[in-house]
C-alpha cells in the first residue's frame, strides 16, 4: 500500500469484465459505473497516473466515493486489490492548507494516544467545537476502558491459555461494555489476558482518509507493542482491527522490509476474539436466559467470515438464544467507517434495505462485531438493538 | 456540449445523466477493453420507458448516435459508442413487474440483472434457464440484444427460446409493444425475435416477457480430466450423439484444473489436457444415474480422472469456478482475444484439430473452452506482449477460425453477437444479399440511422 505506480501492474490486469458491479453498495444506489471498481481504476489511472484527464472535483468525488468495504476485491476474479488502489489515490488528493493540517494533526493525536485517560474526551468535543468533528460523530467516555486496566489480566484459577488484546478503538472509548464483555468472557473462561502497552489505533480509519504515512507510524507503534508479547493469540473484538493486523498490515510496507516481516509474523497469530474461545471451547457453561438475534457480518470480515461464524457459534451455547438469520448477512449497512457522516443519502440508500431484512428476520437483537456497523444501525435502531456478539454470551455469565 | 447537459437534464432530470469525462471514461468500452473507439458525449441513465423514450425522441431530432447499454459485459464491442453521441444506459429500468405462475411467464424491465431475476423465479419454483456466465451483472435486456447463451443452451437453448413479447421504444420515440403472453402466436411477422438478437441497432428494449418453466427438482455435477483435447471433443460428440443430454457440458482446458485445485481435494491431475464439466438434472435418482452413466462412459474412452459432485454446495463451487475462468484468463495475460465460433456439434472433433494446428502454424497461445454440448466453442488467443507482428498473427488466426467453423456449416459468433469485434466477417457466414436485406429492415426501423452505429456490419457496407 505505497504509491499508485506500485498498482501500475495490477491495474492492467483488470480484465473489464464488470463483475465489480455485482457486489459494491455505492453502484447499488445510483447505478453509476464510475463508482465501481472497474470505473474508478480507469479513473485514477487517466487522471492521477497517466495524465489523460485534468484532476478536478469529479475526480475526487468519485475516488471518495468509495465505502473501500472490500467486497469488489472478494468478487474479482483476478483478486485485484482494488480498495489499496483507492486508498493510494486518496493519498496523493489528500487536500492541503491550514484547516486540513490541523485536522491532520488532531486526527494523529486521536490514534497515536488513544489509551490515556481524557484524551479523547477533551480532543472530541473540542473538534466538534471547531468544526473539526462532524456532530453525528458519537460522543466518547470521559475515561477510555484502557485507563482503567491492569497490563495482564488473570482469570482465578490456572490460565487455560494467554492472549494478548488488542483492544480497538471504539470499545476502548466509545462501547466500553463491548470491552467489557470481552474481559468477562476471557476471564471466565480462563483467559491469561495481557494488555501491552503502548497500543495505538489500528491504522484502518488513517487509510480510509490516504493517510498512509500516519497508517505505517500507527503499525509501526502496534508491531513494537505486541511483537514482544509471548502469546498463543492475539485478539480483538473488532472486525477491522483484525483486517488491519492480518491482512493489511504488512502490505502497508515495501515487500521484505523489516517492518513488513514483523508484521508477517504477527498475523497468523491474530484472530477475532470469538473466534479465539470458540477454538479454545467454553469452559464456564452459561446459564442465564439470552434472546434472539440476527447476524450482521461486517464487510470488512469478507476474507475471514468463517472466524464472525465462529463467534456465532458461541452463541449457540446459550439458553434460549435463538439465531435468525436474515436473508444476505454479508450485505452492506452503508455505515463505511466514517463514510456514512460524509454521504448521508447515499448512505441511508444501502442501510435502508438492510433494515428491511434486519425487520424480516424478526429477531430482538443485531449482534455485528464491527463498532461502525453497530453505530450506524443503532442510530436506526435505537443503540440498544445493537450489540457485540459476545456481549450475548456475557449477558448469560450475570 | 452545454446544450446537450441542459436539454437532458430536463428530459431526465439532473441526476439522470453525466456528460462529466470523469463518469464517461467507463463508458467507453465494454467488457473488451480494446474496442473503445469513440467518446461518448453523455450517459443518460432513464428511469422509465417514458424518460426513455423521450431521450430517443431527442436523440433522432437531433441526430445524436444512441448507444443502448445494460451491464457492459458484452464481448464483441456491443454498447461501445462507436461514433460517440449517448450512451442510454439501461440499468435503473430494472423491476421485475411480474412473475405469473398461472400462465408460466415473467415481465421484467430490459436492466434487471440475470441472476436476481433467476433467484426471484427460482424462490418461486420456477426455472428461467438461460445462463450467460456473466449473470451476476449482465442485464436481461442485454441478453435479449445479443441472443445470450451459456452452459445450458444444450438441454434448454438460449434467450430467444424464452422471449415471448418486448416492449421497444422505435428511434422515433414510439413505444411498441411486440409478440404477446401466449405461448402460441401467429398474428404478424415475429418483430419479436428481429428485435431479440438485434444488439440495439433495431430500437431500444425496455421490457420482455419471458417465459418460465417448472424447476427440475435436484441436479448431479460431474468432471472428467482427459489426456488429450481430442478425445474431450471425441466424449462430446459421442455423447450427443448416444441421446443422453446433460443440462450442462463444459469443455474446459488445463488452466482451469490448477483453478479447480484450489477449492478441491484431492487435487485433479493438472497434466490432462483438457477437462469436461457437466452437470444432469432431473428427479435426484435420474441426475445422479445419468451422472453416474456419464462417468463409466468417459472412464471407458479413456478419461484419467472422473469424479462427481452431487451435493450442490460442491457443485456450486465448480460452477463458480467455471464462471470466473474467462476473467481470470484475461488477468494474466496483456491481452487475450476471444471467439466464439459455433460448430454443429458432431463436427466438434474437425473443429478442435484445425483450431489446434492454426495455432501451432502461427504460433499463437489458444486455449479452447467452450459449450461444447450446444457446439459453442471458445478459442481464446493468449498475447504476453503486444506489437505489429503480434497483431498480424492474431487477426490471421482469427479469420482462419471463423472460416473453419463455417467450412463445417458452422456460424460466426453463437452467442456474444457481431458488435464491433466480428463486422467483417459477417459477410462471410450470410453473403451480400442477405445483408443487403438487413440493411433495408435497419432503414425501416432507423431511418436516420442514429440506433448504434457502426455495429454489425462494416463501415463500408453502411447506408
Ligand atoms: C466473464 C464473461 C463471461 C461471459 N459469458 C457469456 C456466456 O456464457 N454466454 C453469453 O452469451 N455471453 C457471455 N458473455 C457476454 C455478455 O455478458 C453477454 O453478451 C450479455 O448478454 C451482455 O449483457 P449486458 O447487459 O452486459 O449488455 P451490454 O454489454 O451492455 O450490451 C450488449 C449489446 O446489447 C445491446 N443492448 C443492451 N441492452 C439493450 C437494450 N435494452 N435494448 C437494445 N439493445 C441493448 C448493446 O447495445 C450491445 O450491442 C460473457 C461476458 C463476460 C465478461
Ligand atoms: S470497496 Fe466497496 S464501496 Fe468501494 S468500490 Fe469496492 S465494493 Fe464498492
Ligand atoms: S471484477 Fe476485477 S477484473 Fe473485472 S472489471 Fe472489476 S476490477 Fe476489473
Amino acid at each position: 500500500m505505497l504509491g499508485l505506480e506500485q498498482y501500475r501492474e495490477a491495474m492492467e490486469r483488470c480484465s473489464q469484465c464488470g463483475y465489480c458491479q455485482a457486489a459494491c453498495p455505492v453502484f447499488s444506489q445510483e447505478l453509476l459505473e464510475s463508482y465501481t471498481a472497474r470505473g474508478r481504476t480507469l479513473l485514477i489511472k487517466a487522471a492521477l497516473m497517466d495524465g489523460d484527464l485534468p484532476v478536478g472535483k469529479r475526480t475526487k468525488e468519485i475516488v471518495a466515493n468509495c465505502l473501500l468495504c472490500g467486497a469488489c476485491a472478494h468478487t474479482c476474479p483476478g483478486g485485484l486489490p482494488l480498495d489499496e488502489i483507492t486508498v493510494a489515490a486518496r493519498s496523493l488528493l489528500r487536500p492541503g492548507g491550514p484547516a486540513a493540517s490541523l485536522r491532520r494533526s488532531l486526527h494523529r493525536k486521536l490514534m497515536e494516544q488513544r489509551g490515556h485517560p481524557g484524551s479523547l474526551g477533551k480532543l472530541g468535543p473540542l473538534g466538534k467545537t471547531l468544526g473539526l468533528a462532524p456532530a453525528d460523530l458519537p460522543q466518547p467516555a470521559a475515561r477510555p476502558f484502557l485507563a482503567d486496566q491492569p497490563l495482564v489480566l488473570r482469570p482465578s484459577g490456572e490460565a487455560r491459555a494467554r492472549v494478548a488484546w488488542f483492544v480497538g478503538c471504539a470499545a476502548n472509548s466509545l462501547h466500553l461494555d463491548t470491552a467489557r464483555a470481552v474481559r468477562k468472557v476471557l476471564l471466565a473462561n480462563g483467559v491469561e489476558v495481557a494488555l501491552p502497552e503502548g497500543m495505538a489505533c489500528c491504522g484502518l480509519p488513517a487509510l480510509a482518509q490516504g493517510e498512509v504515512d500516519l497508517a505505517q507510524d500507527l503499525a509501526r507503534r502496534n508491531i513494537a507493542a505486541l511483537a514482544a508479547q509471548e502469546v498463543d493469540a492475539v485478539v480483538t473484538e473488532c472486525t477491522s482491527c483484525v483486517l488491519m493486523l492480518r491482512d493489511k498490515m504488512s502490505r502497508l510496507f515495501e515487500p521484505e522490509s523489516p517492518e513488513a516481516r514483523a508484521a508477517e509474523d504477527l498475523a497468523p497469530k491474530v484472530m477475532e476474539a470469538g473466534a479465539f474461545l470458540d477454538q479454545l471451547g467454553l469452559s464456564k457453561t452459561p446459564r442465564g436466559r439470552g434472546i434472539s438475534y440476527t447476524l450482521h457480518q461486517p464487510c470488512h470480515a469478507a476474507g475471514f467470515a468463517q472466524q464472525v461464524q465462529a463467534g456465532l457459534a458461541l452463541l449457540e451455547k446459550v439458553p434460549e438464544a435463538g439465531y435468525r438469520p436474515m436473508a444476505d448477512p454479508a450485505a452492506c449497512c452503508g455505515a463505511g467507517g466514517d463514510f456514512f457522516l460524509k454521504n448521508l443519502a447515499l448512505s441511508r440508500g444501502v442501510r435502508r434495505s438492510k433494515l428491511e431484512q434486519i425487520e424480516q428476520s424478526r429477531a430482538e437483537v443485531v449482534v455485528t462485531p464491527c463498532p461502525a456497523c453497530r453505530h450506524y444501525l443503532g442510530l436506526a435502531l435505537g443503540p440498544d438493538k445493537v450489540k457485540h456478539p459476545l456481549a450475548i454470551l456475557a449477558g448469560a455469565y450475570e | 456540449m452545454r446544450g446537450l447537459a441542459k436539454d437532458l437534464s430536463r428530459l431526465v432530470g439532473p441526476d439522470g445523466f453525466s456528460t462529466a469525462p470523469e463518469d464517461l471514461l467507463v463508458y467507453r468500452h465494454d467488457a473488451i477493453g480494446y474496442f473503445a473507439q469513440g467518446d461518448p458525449a453523455a450517459v443518460v441513465l432513464p428511469a422509465d420507458t417514458a424518460q426513455a423514450a423521450r431521450v430517443v425522441a431527442y436523440a433522432s431530432q437531433n441526430g445524436i448516435p444512441l448507444t443502448p447499454r445494460g451491464a457492459g459485459s458484452g464481448l464483441s464491442g456491443g454498447c461501445t459508442p462507436a461514433r460517440g453521441g449517448i450512451v442510454l444506459d439501461t440499468k435503473r429500468l430494472k423491476r421485475i413487474l411480474e412473475i405469473n405462475q398461472g400462465n408460466l411467464t415473467a415481465r421484467v424491465e430490459a436492466g434487471a440483472v440475470l441472476a436476481a431475476f433467476q433467484q426471484a423465479v427460482e424462490a418461486q419454483g420456477f426455472f428461467y434457464p438461460p445462463d450467460p456466465q456473466s449473470k451476476s451483472v449482465c442485464t436481461l435486456g442485454g441478453n435479449v440484444a445479443t441472443r445470450a447463451g451459456g452452459p445450458r443452451a444444450v438441454k434448454y437453448g438460449t434467450t430467444g427460446n424464452y422471449v415471448l413479447g418486448l416492449e421497444a421504444v422505435l428511434p422515433g420515440g414510439e413505444v411498441i409493444r411486440t409478440g404477446s403472453a401466449c405461448v402460441k402466436h401467429s398474428a404478424g411477422y415475429d418483430l419479436t425475435h428481429l428485435l431479440t438478437g438485434s444488439e440495439g441497432t433495431l430500437a431500444l428494449i425496455t421490457q420482455a416477457t419471458l417465459r418460465l418453466i417448472p424447476k427440475p427438482p435436484a441436479t448431479c455435477t460431474a468432471l472428467a480430466v482427459c489426456p488429450t483435447m481430442k478425445m474431450a471433443a471425441r466424449i462430446v460428440s459421442e455423447t450427443i450423439a448416444g441421446g443422453v443430454v446433460p443440462s450442462m457440458l463444459e469443455l474446459l482446458t488445463t488452466a482451469s484444473l490448477a483453478v479447480f485445485n484450489r477449492f478441491v481435494s484431492p487435487p485433479l491431475p493438472e497434466e490432462g489436457e483438457a477437462c469436461l464439466l457437466m452437470e444432469f438434472d432431473g428427479t435426484a435418482q435420474e441426475a445422479l444415474r445419468q451422472a453416474q452413466e456419464m462417468a463409466a462412459a468417459c472412464r471407458d474412452m479413456g478419461a484419467i480422472d472422473v469424479r462427481l459432485a452431487p451435493r450442490p454446495e460442491e457443485a456450486a463451487l465448480y460452477w463458480m469456478v467455471r464462471s470466473r475462468l474467462y476473467p481470470l484468463v484475461v488477468s494474466r495475460f496483456k491481452r487475450v482475444v476471444t471467439e466464439d465460433v459455433t460448430v454443429p456439434r458432431d463436427r466438434i472433433p474437425e473443429f478442435v484439430t484445425q483450431v489446434m494446428s492454426i495455432a501451432a502454424e502461427l504460433d499463437l497461445a489458444m486455449g479452447l473452452t467452450g459449450h461444447a454440448g450446444d457446439g459453442n466453442m471458445h478459442p481464446t488467443i493468449r498475447m504476453d506482449e503486444i506489437n505489429p507482428d503480434v497483431e498480424k498473427r492474431v487477426h490471421q488466426a482469427l479469420e482462419r477460425v471463423i472460416k473453419a467453423g463455417l467450412s463445417l456449416g458452422g456460424v460466426i459468433s453463437g452467442e456474444h453477437g457481431v458488435g464491433l469485434h466480428k463486422a467483417e466477417f459477417l459477410e462471410l457466414e450470410l453473403g451480400r444479399e442477405q445483408i443487403a436485406l438487413m440493411r433495408r429492415i435497419k432503414k425501416a426501423f432507423d431511418p436516420t440511422g442514429i440506433m448504434n452505429p457502426g455495429k454489425i456490419w462494416p463501415p463500408e457496407l453502411e447506408a
